[in-house]
């Protein structure tokens, strides 16, 4: 009696678990995929005074879509080596214009390079020349 | 405070009808005769198998957004099947990107509850769970174009 009783008791805990098909999947159980930024535009500049001010026009993502970001660098236009760039300028930007200050005298081109957090796409083209008195 | 006495042969013969009841509720998700016992059916019900779903990934993901995932599920069962929640394993999300993008995907996966996916018997179908991941800006550069490999569990029972 007892053991019938007993048999019962796991019949009532096993059998509410007879409608579940579970699967571990194991790697490769789900997918999902990253897009890939793409190249900057080329850059203008127009310089007043100490002041450039540097526009250029919206990159994508391979796939599609706008770069939530940009990276802009300045070069020296004569030597072709990377300068520290103002404050305005510099970091990721969301915008599709930046005024640098207080900028040497010199001549400098602008590059773009389209950001997303750490992620970098290639870095467009260098601008035309931008004289600074 | 109130107290029920019963024999011990009433209380066995109450065991029995219940267990019988929740037995049956049991067997009708599997049962498409009525025939058969709850362990019979349970036992012979295969677990899904998922496979690679890479080719069927659409590029979605960058850092601070959302994306879908994809999930080929086949079904070895004789009948139907309704996947109902999808969760992640505890082993870490992958990419074929290399050891730099797997360091930092930022890539998570949210559980997925009370879907309704339909799987034909016998059949293997690829699935769409929009919105499940998200990536963070802690995805490395490296993880451009990559291609991320979820462990996931899979749950459904029977459709019949």
């Amino acid at each position: 009696m007892r053991v019938l009783a007993i048999t019962m008791l796991a019949a009532l805990l096993v059998a509410p678990t007879a409608g579940a098909v579970w699967s571990r999947g194991g790697l490769g159980g789900g997918g999902a995929r990253a897009k890939t930024l793409g190249t900057g535009a080329v850059p203008t500049g127009a310089a007043s005074g100490k002041k450039v001010t540097v526009a250029w026009t919206a990159s994508t993502f391979v796939e599609g879509g706008n770069a939530p970001g940009y990276v802009v660098r300045r070069y020296n236009a004569a030597t072709g080596v990377l300068q520290s760039i103002g404050a305005a300028c510099s970091g990721t930007l969301t915008g599709l214009s930046c005024t640098e200050s207080n900028v040497p005298s010199g001549t400098w081109q602008y590059t773009v390079t389209p950001a997303a957090a750490v992620w970098r796409g290639r870095e467009g083209g260098k601008g035309a020349a931008v004289t600074v008195a | 405070m109130v107290t029920i006495r019963i024999s011990r042969k009433a209380f066995v013969l109450f065991l029995l009808v219940v267990a019988v009841v929740v037995a049956s509720v049991g067997v009708a998700a599997w049962s498409t005769s009525g025939s058969g016992t709850a362990y019979a059916k349970a036992q012979t019900a295969s677990s899904l198998t998922l496979a690679d779903a890479s080719a069927a990934t659409t590029a979605d993901l960058y850092p601070g957004a959302t994306g879908s995932v994809k999930l080929k599920v086949t079904n070895p069962n004789p009948f139907p099947i309704r996947i109902t929640s999808v969760a992640k394993q505890a082993t870490a999300i992958t990419s074929d990107k290399g050891a730099a993008c797997n360091a930092s995907t930022g890539v998570t996966f949210t559980d997925q509850s009370g879907l309704s996916l339909d799987l034909a018997a016998g059949a293997t179908q690829t699935f769409t769970l929009a919105g499940a991941v998200g990536m963070s800006n802690a995805s490395d550069n490296s993880c451009q174009g990559a291609v991320f490999s979820l462990p996931v569990d899979v749950t459904g029972a029977s459709n019949a």
